[in-house]
Formats: C-alpha cells, sequence, structure tokens
C-alpha cells in the first residue's frame, strides 16, 4: 500500500461499490427461507392428510372399558359368584431397574419363588409380561410402593365364589381374563359377561393418558345377573353328605342330582370328587370338572324298573295284584340265563317291585308290543337330551324297536342294554312325582340387570303327560312299598315318607359285564304326598359294598333327612323367598370355610389368599394342618379369622423329652392321631371318642409310643 | 450524524410482537414439559416472561445508547468474551455432555451468545478502521482470522459444533461484506471446510445425525435424531394450513423433545399452521430488508458493519432452525431467535436488535418526510440492485 493509494481511498467505496456484497448473501438466506416456505407448503398443505394420520395414531388411545361381569344368586338370593376388585401385576423388562428387589417382594408378598419371577421376565420378548394377576389389593402395596417405572399394576376384577367349593361344577368358573370356562358361567358367558365398550382418550409421549370432551365414548353394558334354581343350602347339603358317602363307600365317584318334580327345577346338583373355582386351570383336576350327573351315561339297572311298571300298568296289561312266577331266582332262555340277587317263587307284581326281581320285570317288558315300549322310554325322556341349560349334555344311548333282538326288550325292562344319564332317570321318577306329567329341567330361574330389574323369568315348561295321574298315583305307592317293605329299607326316614328304587347295575368293562365294577344308585322322591323333591344317588365303581341300598341310599336317607329340617325352617318361614336381591352391596362376608387339614402352611396361605379369609397360625414355621377352627364347611364371616394349629418341622428335630410335654387329653382321638403321625409318633389307642390319659412306653424297637385311653 | 432521528419502528414492533407472541408459544409448547420435569406446568412459562420482560427494557436502554460507544473498548469485551470461553471449559456446567453454561447463581449464562455478540461489534470496528489496508494479508486479513479460530476453537472444545459452525459463517459473511481478499476468504473457508469434516467426523453422534439426516445407517442416535425430526415433521402436518389453535397443540406432550427450545417452530407449526409459520417468516423479511436499508443509510462505515453483522446473525440463526425443524438442514441445536425459550440468550439479542434501533435513530431514515427530500433516494435504489462497478 502507497501513499497515493491511501490519499485516493474513499472511507465510502466499501459501502457505495460493495453494498451487492451485502445484497448477495442476504438473497442466499432469502432463498433459504425461500424454501423453507416451499417446505412448510409440502408438509403442512400437500401432506398434511398423511401427517395428521399419524398423529392421530400417536395422541390417541383407545381404551377397553370392561363391562362388569354378572353375579350368580341361589333361589333365594344368596350371593353365590360375584367380582373383587384385584390387581395383576405385569412388568416391562425394558425399562425396570431393579429386577432382583421385585421378585424378592413378590417372594415376601405373595409366596411365588422368586426364581420364577426372574425367569419370566429374563425370558420375556417384547415390553409387556404378566407376572401374576388377581391379587387382592392389600397384598401389592409394598410393590405399588417400589415406584420402578418397569412395574405395571392393572386393576382387574377377579371373580370370587362365597361358598367355595360348594356348588363349583354347577356354577363353573372363569379364566383370568373373565371367560366362562364351565357350568352355567361357560352356558351363559355371554349373558353374564355384558358388552365391553371403548374411549377414545389423548395420550402423551410417556404413554400418560388423560379423557377429552370431544373424542368418541361407547360406554361398556354391563353382564346380567342370574339367579338359580339351586338352593345353596340344600346344595351344601348334597355335597358334604356325597362326600361323606364317596370316602365310605370307597367309590371312585359320586353325583346327584335333585329336582323339584313340579317345576323342573334343579335344587342342587352336585359330583364328587369336586374341585375349587379359586384355583386356577392348571391346578384344577380335568376329571373332577365334569358334571357328572349330566354329562355322564350308565346303564341304570334296577332303577328303570319302575318305567318297565309304568309302560305296562299304563297300558293296562298289568295291576299291582297280578301274580307273577319268580323261578326261584334264575331263568333260562335259548341263548341267556336272567338271575335274581334272591331268588323268589309266585309274587304279586308289587312284591317282585319290592324285592327288584330281574326275571318277573324282564317277562313284564315282554308282555309290552316293542313300539309301545319304545314310546314309553322315548317319553320319558331317555335317549334324547332334556335341552337343560348347561353344558355337556348327553342324550344316552336307546335301541329303537327296529333294533331290538329277542333279548333287548327283556334285558331293558330290567334296566340293562340302554345308557342313561342320571338327570334322565331323576325326571322319569320327578314325572312319576309330578302326577305324569314330564317337566323341562332348568337352573336359571331368572335374569336382571344391575340395578335389580328383571329382564327375564322363566316359567316351568311342561314337556308332555307321559302317563295319567292314576298310573303315577300307584307307582307311588309301588315305589312307597319299596322303601318301606323292600330293598330300599335303608332309605326310611322318621317322620317322612320317601319313594325310590334301588340300583345296582354291572358295568361293561372291554365288551363283558364285569364282576368287580359296579354303578350303585338310588333313585326316588320326598315327601309321597306332594313331592317336593325328586333326587337320584349314584356312585362309580363303590368298594364296600356294591348294592344300591347298602351305599346309595344312605347317602339319599342322609339327604332327606336334613331337607326335612331345613325345610320346615323355609316352609314356616318363606322370608327368603321373597326378600328382595339386593345387588348394590356386596354380601361378600359369607364364606364357607375350606378344608385346611392335611395342607402344608404354603398351600392353606393360597387357599386364604383366594378366597381373602384371615388365618392366624398356631406358629411362625413350616408344617402342616392339623386343625381348624371354625371346622370345614361352616359358615364365617370374612372378617373372623380361622385358627389353623400347625404341626412343627422344628420340634420335630428337638430331643425326645419335649415329645412327652405334647397334652393330647382332652382332643378328639381322630385329631390325636393326626397330630402324632404328623410327628411320626407311633401310637396305641384304648377306645373311641375323646382322649382321657396319655403316657409313654418305649416298644420292642426302641421307639416312643404313646398310649391314648379314650372313653 | 449524530442527528437524532426516530428508531425504525418497522424493526421494533415486528420484534417487540415476536417477543410478546413468544410467550404464548413458549407457554403452549413447555407446559407440558415442566409440568414432568418440575411439576409447574408454568415454571418455563414464568421465567420466559421475565427473560422477555428484561429483554425488552435491555433493547430499549441500548437503542438509547450511542453505538460509537461499543467501538472504543470492543477490543477488551471480545479479551474478556475469550476468557469467558476457556473458564466456562473449566468450571461450565454440563448440558448433555457439552460444557456451555456458566452459573451464576440462579442465572445460567452461555458466553459463547456474549461473545458472539461482542465479536460482531469488534469486527465491525476492525472493518471500518481497516478499509484502507482491507486487502492486505497481515493487515487486512490477518486480525480477523485470528480471533475467528480462537473464538471457533474454544467453542469447538466445549463441544458445540452448530454454534461454532454458525460463528464461523457470521464471520466469514462480515469479511466478505467487508471487502476482505477474496483468495484469502476462499482459501480460509477451504481449510475451514476441511477442519470442519474432521472435527465433525471425530464425534459419533454428529456422524450418526448426519446419516439419520441422509437417511441411511441404523442406530439408536440415528433412531433418535429421526424420532426427533419425524416428530417435528408430524407436528407441522398436523398443524395443517390453519393449525389446531392456540394451546391446543399434542407433540409438545412429551412427544418432540425440545418442543419449546430448538423446536418450537413446530409447535407454532402445529398450533397456527401454515399461515402462522408463514406470517413469522415474513414478520423476519421485513426485519431483515429494513435491517439492510439501515445498513446503507448508517451515518458511518462501523455502523454499517455493525447493522450488518446483527442482521446476519439473525438471518442464519432464523433459517438454520427454521431448516432443521422441517428438515431441510440436518439436525442441530440452533434456536429461533426471539421466539424459542432461551433463557439468557434473549437478553442478547434484545441487546443486538437495540444496537441496530440506535443505528436506525442516527440513519436518518425517519421522519418519513426526511426520506422523501433525500435526494439521494433515487440513487439509493438504484444501488440496492446494483451490481459490481
Amino acid at each position: 500500500m502507497n501513499i497515493e493509494e491511501t490519499q485516493q481511498f474513499d472511507p465510502d467505496y466499501v459501502r457505495k461499490n460493495k453494498f451487492w456484497k451485502f445484497w448477495f448473501i442476504m438473497s442466499l438466506i432469502t432463498i433459504g427461507l425461500i424454501l423453507v416456505v416451499y417446505r412448510l407448503l409440502s408438509i403442512q398443505v400437500i401432506d398434511s392428510e398423511k401427517y395428521k394420520e399419524i398423529a392421530k395414531k400417536q395422541h390417541e388411545s383407545k381404551i377397553t372399558l370392561s363391562s362388569q361381569r354378572g353375579k350368580i344368586f341361589d333361589r333365594y338370593g344368596r350371593l353365590v359368584a360375584s367380582n373383587l376388585e384385584s390387581i395383576s401385576i405385569a412388568v416391562d423388562p425394558t425399562r425396570l431397574k431393579n429386577p432382583l428387589r421385585l421378585a424378592e417382594l413378590i417372594q415376601e408378598s405373595l409366596e411365588i419363588p422368586k426364581e420364577r419371577i426372574l425367569k419370566k421376565i429374563r425370558s420375556a420378548k417384547g415390553s409387556f409380561v404378566w407376572l401374576a394377576r388377581g391379587i387382592f389389593p392389600e397384598k401389592t402395596s409394598k410393590i405399588a410402593d417400589l415406584g420402578d417405572k418397569g412395574v405395571i399394576l392393572i386393576k382387574e376384577p377377579r371373580r370370587i365364589y362365597h361358598y367355595g367349593l360348594v356348588c363349583s361344577q354347577v356354577v363353573g368358573f372363569t379364566d383370568i381374563d373373565n371367560n366362562g370356562l364351565s357350568g352355567i358361567e361357560l352356558k351363559h358367558d355371554s349373558i353374564l359377561k355384558g358388552r365391553s365398550g371403548y374411549m377414545v382418550m389423548n395420550r402423551d409421549g410417556l404413554g400418560r393418558l388423560r379423557p377429552a370432551a370431544d373424542l368418541p365414548v361407547f360406554p361398556a353394558v354391563d353382564g346380567y345377573s342370574l339367579k338359580l334354581t339351586i338352593d345353596i343350602e340344600f346344595q351344601r347339603i348334597v355335597e358334604y353328605e356325597l362326600m361323606k358317602g364317596v370316602e365310605s363307600a370307597d367309590a371312585e365317584a359320586g353325583t346327584v342330582i335333585a329336582i323339584e318334580p313340579s317345576t323342573g327345577e334343579i335344587l342342587a346338583m352336585a359330583t364328587y370328587p369336586t374341585y375349587d373355582p379359586h384355583l386356577s386351570s392348571g391346578e384344577k383336576k380335568q376329571g373332577n370338572m365334569r358334571m357328572r350327573a349330566i354329562t355322564d351315561t350308565y346303564e341304570p339297572g334296577s332303577t328303570f324298573k319302575i318305567i318297565t311298571a309304568a309302560a305296562a300298568m299304563e297300558e293296562k296289561l298289568v295291576k299291582e295284584e297280578d301274580k307273577f312266577n319268580g323261578y326261584g331266582g334264575s331263568m333260562q332262555f335259548k341263548n341267556f340265563v336272567i338271575r335274581d340277587v334272591h331268588g323268589i317263587g309266585v309274587v304279586t307284581f308289587r312284591e317282585a317291585m319290592e324285592h327288584s326281581s330281574n326275571i318277573i320285570m324282564s317277562n313284564v317288558a315282554s308282555m309290552i308290543p316293542d313300539y309301545t315300549f319304545y314310546k314309553y322310554l322315548r317319553d320319558f325322556g331317555f335317549g334324547i337330551r332334556s335341552g337343560i341349560d348347561f353344558p355337556g349334555e348327553v342324550p344316552g344311548k336307546l335301541p329303537k324297536p327296529e333294533d331290538y333282538n329277542a333279548a333287548s326288550k327283556r334285558y331293558m325292562g330290567f334296566g340293562y342294554g340302554l345308557s342313561v344319564s342320571p338327570l334322565q332317570i331323576t325326571n322319569a321318577y320327578s314325572t312319576i312325582a309330578n302326577n305324569g306329567i314330564l317337566m323341562k329341567p332348568y337352573l336359571v330361574k331368572s335374569m336382571f340387570d344391575l340395578e335389580g330389574k328383571e329382564v327375564y323369568s322363566r316359567k316351568p315348561e311342561q314337556v308332555r303327560r307321559v302317563i295319567s295321574d292314576s298310573t303315577a298315583k300307584r307307582l307311588n305307592d309301588m315305589l312307597k312299598g319299596v322303601v318301606n317293605k323292600g330293598t330300599g329299607k335303608s332309605v326310611r326316614v322318621d317322620n317322612l315318607q320317601v319313594c325310590g328304587k334301588t340300583g345296582t347295575a354291572q358295568q361293561i368293562v372291554n365288551g363283558v359285564y364285569s364282576k368287580s365294577n359296579y354303578t350303585a344308585s338310588f333313585a326316588g322322591f320326598f315327601p309321597a304326598e306332594n313331592p317336593k323333591v325328586a333326587m337320584i344317588v349314584v356312585l362309580d365303581k363303590p368298594r364296600s359294598s356294591i348294592y344300591g341300598g347298602a351305599v346309595a341310599g344312605p347317602i339319599f336317607k342322609n339327604i332327606a333327612l336334613r331337607w326335612a329340617s331345613v325345610s320346615d325352617e323355609i316352609k314356616s318361614g318363606n322370608l327368603l323367598e321373597y326378600a328382595s336381591i339386593d345387588t348394590t352391596i356386596e354380601k361378600s362376608d359369607n364364606y364357607i370355610v375350606p378344608n385346611f387339614i392335611g395342607k402344608n402352611r404354603a398351600e392353606a396361605l393360597k387357599i386364604s389368599a383366594l378366597t381373602g379369609l384371615n388365618l392366624i397360625f398356631n406358629h411362625e414355621n413350616d408344617g402342616v394342618v392339623i386343625e381348624q377352627s371354625p371346622e370345614p364347611m361352616t359358615h364365617i364371616e370374612k372378617k373372623n379369622p380361622i385358627n389353623i394349629f400347625l404341626t412343627s418341622n422344628e420340634r420335630k428335630k428337638k430331643s425326645t423329652t419335649d415329645y412327652e410335654k405334647i397334652n393330647l387329653v382332652g382332643v378328639p382321638l381322630r385329631k390325636a392321631i393326626a397330630y402324632l403321625n404328623a410327628y411320626s409318633i407311633k401310637s396305641k389307642v384304648i377306645g373311641r371318642g375323646i382322649v382321657i390319659k396319655q403316657r409313654w412306653e418305649i416298644d420292642g424297637n426302641k421307639s416312643r409310643l404313646c398310649i391314648l385311653e379314650c372313653n | 450524524m449524530n442527528a437524532k432521528g426516530h428508531i425504525d419502528w418497522l424493526i421494533f414492533i415486528p420484534i417487540l410482537a415476536l417477543m410478546l407472541f413468544s410467550i404464548s408459544f413458549v407457554y403452549a409448547a413447555s407446559a407440558a414439559n415442566a409440568e414432568v420435569k418440575f411439576g409447574d406446568s408454568e415454571k418455563l412459562f414464568l421465567n420466559h416472561t421475565v427473560r422477555v420482560i428484561i429483554g425488552i427494557l435491555v433493547m430499549v436502554i441500548f437503542a438509547k445508547i450511542d453505538y460509537h460507544r461499543f467501538a472504543r473498548f470492543s477490543i477488551w469485551w471480545l479479551v474478556f468474551g475469550v476468557i469467558l470461553l476457556i473458564v466456562v471449559l473449566f468450571v461450565g456446567s454440563s448440558v448433555k455432555g457439552a460444557s456451555r453454561w456458566i452459573m451464576l447463581g440462579p442465572l445460567s449464562f452461555q458466553p459463547s451468545e456474549f461473545v458472539k455478540l461482542v465479536m460482531v461489534i469488534h469486527f465491525a470496528k476492525l472493518l471500518s478502521i481497516k478499509q484502507p489496508v482491507i486487502k492486505d494479508f497481515e493487515k487486512g486479513f490477518f486480525p480477523f482470522i485470528i480471533w475467528t479460530l480462537t473464538i471457533c476453537f474454544l467453542i469447538a472444545a466445549q463441544p458445540n459444533f452448530s454454534t461454532m459452525l454458525v460463528i464461523f459463517i457470521i464471520a466469514i459473511a462480515m469479511m466478505f461484506i467487508g471487502n476482505n481478499n477474496l483468495l484469502h476468504i476462499l482459501s480460509t473457508l477451504g481449510i475451514g471446510m476441511v477442519a470442519a469434516v474432521v472435527y465433525f467426523l471425530s464425534a459419533p453422534y454428529r456422524i450418526s445425525r448426519l446419516q439419520a439426516f441422509l437417511g441411511f445407517g441404523e442406530n439408536a442416535d440415528n433412531q433418535a435424531v429421526s424420532y426427533q425430526l419425524n416428530q417435528s415433521l408430524i407436528a407441522l402436518g398436523n398443524g395443517g394450513i390453519f393449525g389446531v389453535g392456540i394451546g391446543q397443540n399434542r407433540q409438545s406432550h412429551m412427544f418432540l423433545p425440545e418442543s419449546y427450545g430448538d423446536f418450537i417452530f413446530a409447535i407454532i407449526g402445529e398450533e397456527y399452521g401454515f399461515v402462522g409459520l408463514f406470517l413469522i417468516v415474513m414478520v423476519f423479511l421485513i426485519v431483515f430488508w429494513r435491517g439492510m436499508l439501515i445498513a446503507k443509510k448508517a451515518p458511518d462505515n462501523f455502523g454499517y458493519f455493525l447493522a450488518i453483522g446483527i442482521i446476519i446473525t439473525f438471518a442464519i440463526y432464523v433459517f438454520v432452525n427454521a431448516g432443521v425443524n422441517t428438515g431441510l438442514l440436518p439436525t442441530t441445536g440452533v434456536p429461533m431467535p426471539f421466539v424459542s425459550y432461551g433463557g439468557t440468550a434473549v437478553i442478547f439479542y434484545s441487546a443486538a436488535i437495540g444496537i441496530l434501533l440506535n443505528i436506525s435513530s442516527q440513519a436518518g431514515i425517519y421522519p418519513r418526510q426526511d426520506f422523501s427530500q433525500d435526494d439521494d433516494l433515487p440513487q439509493n435504489e438504484g444501488e440496492l440492485v446494483h451490481t459490481e462497478n
């Protein structure tokens, strides 16, 4: 730079001549902003709909509004099944901070091993996995306090059965998502379930939801509640007696069905062994879920003889006093022999029925024309489904006349060669009790909405008149004789006239009638005048005795006996029948005490968790329950705890001198023995009843022996 | 030159309007975030409101201060700024892995914002006094490039790539308009480009951001960056032509990260639609256009370069932010001046506009009658479209 240039320098030169450079830069930026506007046009105007759709997808969330499942009541409005608010625990493994801590908490409060929880979390794919469902809220408070963002707690209604095991096969159960899986729950699933709705809510980027007034809502419709024809108290008696009967007869299974003859309403229906509806599906025994009274068939044997008699008497082929020859208990045909258990000679038809003669009934059956015989069997409801509102009904097998051979009718005459369900036999006896009119059996009396408004009410439905009024009365009289003078003597009840018939049928095993597998049954109704209950007791493969009169009869009798005492109360008061059903208040405090005896601590806790009952243990360690108070199958209010007496593993290890501190005086013998068995202590018993004296001895094997003396 | 006229209302009023509207914008865009982060949906809104009020005061005060007073100690301000940049490397509070902030009690302060402003002032002064020797490498180019490199190096060390790049571009643009030797500038640009590429590639997250922008490569960063851009586009698209309505945006509800900061443009687009954003771009264009007029009419070279520096700074910020929000440019953290929730930056923006307003008051373009009586007017207009002599 030289002086000339400096002198020539114009300070405004750059502003005058180089302003275009600024202009150039600003033009570039302006072009850039025009590009921005162009982009905005394409995003906000041309492609706007596409983005609006994506936005809607991420801003809105459709929430299912679950409907409340309808409740189930018994015929007198006692709550059998309802819903309880429960909490289900799930995790988002991708957000879970401390799986170990969570697993430990779950183990602590829910008694689920933490290894299983950790395995579930680790093996999970995606961002959602259930850990435990249907937990009582008070048990999840610690988990909620954990504050881990990966833990998801969801409120879910959970089905609760207030009578536990009682009526479980009739009512059935639901899966964890409250879909009915068996029994009434399955049959009327759609009615109980109602219809779920949905609601669209605003969602933010964290997945939080907020309701918005302008978004659509489709409300849920709650399910209807059902009122069953079952009398739950009677059902309880039936189940208890059946359980006792099956156990003492050492039978494989047993079933009972009781119907009100005048209406066809099922009063009680049970199968033993049964199951606890609160257990998860995997824990229930598949075979125990079947309602055998409806789903199983058997050859009825002697209980069927009254049907033969009904046909013959209605057709005026025989009268009660007609004489028949019993051939001393054995009758030879061309290629088969019919035998009686107790051979008889010439007797009246009435006596033949009382002594349950196969030979005479077979001869009477052979007197009836094929099609007539078939018509009566059909009219009584054999070989077809009754149409009862319960899943899994079977029609049984009734041979058609064109398929008869020489022996068919003779065998059917005393209940072989056809298969029937216990329900069909009960219906037939009910028809006789109802003066010859067959009623359609049913289980659901009425349906009503959550407000208690009745939406459906079932009226008794006549199927047909099968026999005349007078024939029915004569058959009633004959059945009375069976109980009073014949094979049904074991069923006699003071002050209650029972009508009925025993049945002992051989079962077919591999195509041959077995000599060891029998079906023992007793069918009948009571009281004889204006019968209120028609009922059958069927035992499958009893071992202590094969005869219906010996094993099924006592069960029938005990039920009838207890029905008589309970029903008096109902008859006199008639209170419950008209008591309005209170659907607004949960009657959840009425529980039947479960049986804890023989279970270990963890199992007992599990059962109590399912029902929400409080248990008080005698100590803090593991052990086997040997005593409980109150006793199983009794009523309890939820707030009252159940005392559980456990054996102690710890004490087992202590020195033998401690044994002598065990004081069993005053304890019932049965419990005392259970207690000693739990400690593996041998015992010797003198007498029966309550322990009055106890002493210790060393036996030959140098092991301790406890001598219990009872009064 | 010292004849005091009015400030340019066509700059003051649009900027004031933007600042006041930004209160509403920030409230709508920050409420959900503030609720989640602080449990108080109005916290960020109130912070911003306070800063806007302070900003307006600062703008008015700076409009009253004769801009020539800044020329005198500009170098010392810049030295102070550089020291702050060094200090922040050691005591700065870290946000997302970068030390960009100095905490002064409850206030956070970003030295790069301060340096940007004082660099513009100092460069304006340097350009005005170096004009006679501007083509010379040693006297005309060296002082600028030393400052530029020092500042860029210190900001890159934070690390803060976007701010560094923006400051570099501002510096180069000012040197270009200031008639520095084009050869020097181009070679600097070339070296700078190489350095920038090397620096850019040194951080994996920047590579993945670029990959995300160009639409290839699969990794978490890529997804996070694509996520942000996608959410921005969803916000804009959801707004459509007229928007979903004031306070009705959904994207700020934890969908779009930085919804009240660098991505407020998209949220405004959702609430006010294309129409709203178009108006905002137009308002900025008016400000830039008036800024050019002020520069041209500035009483002296210092005022001329100062106005240019300020205008270019804002123009670059507006373009980069709008470009990022619309997916035109790779995602980078640059705020929208006067609109974003900007913390202390609002104060510096206001100061810069205040200075511009002071220049305008001395430019003699107001009152209007003065303008019409100006003999130079036709000539000026000619010069606006004038090309190289």
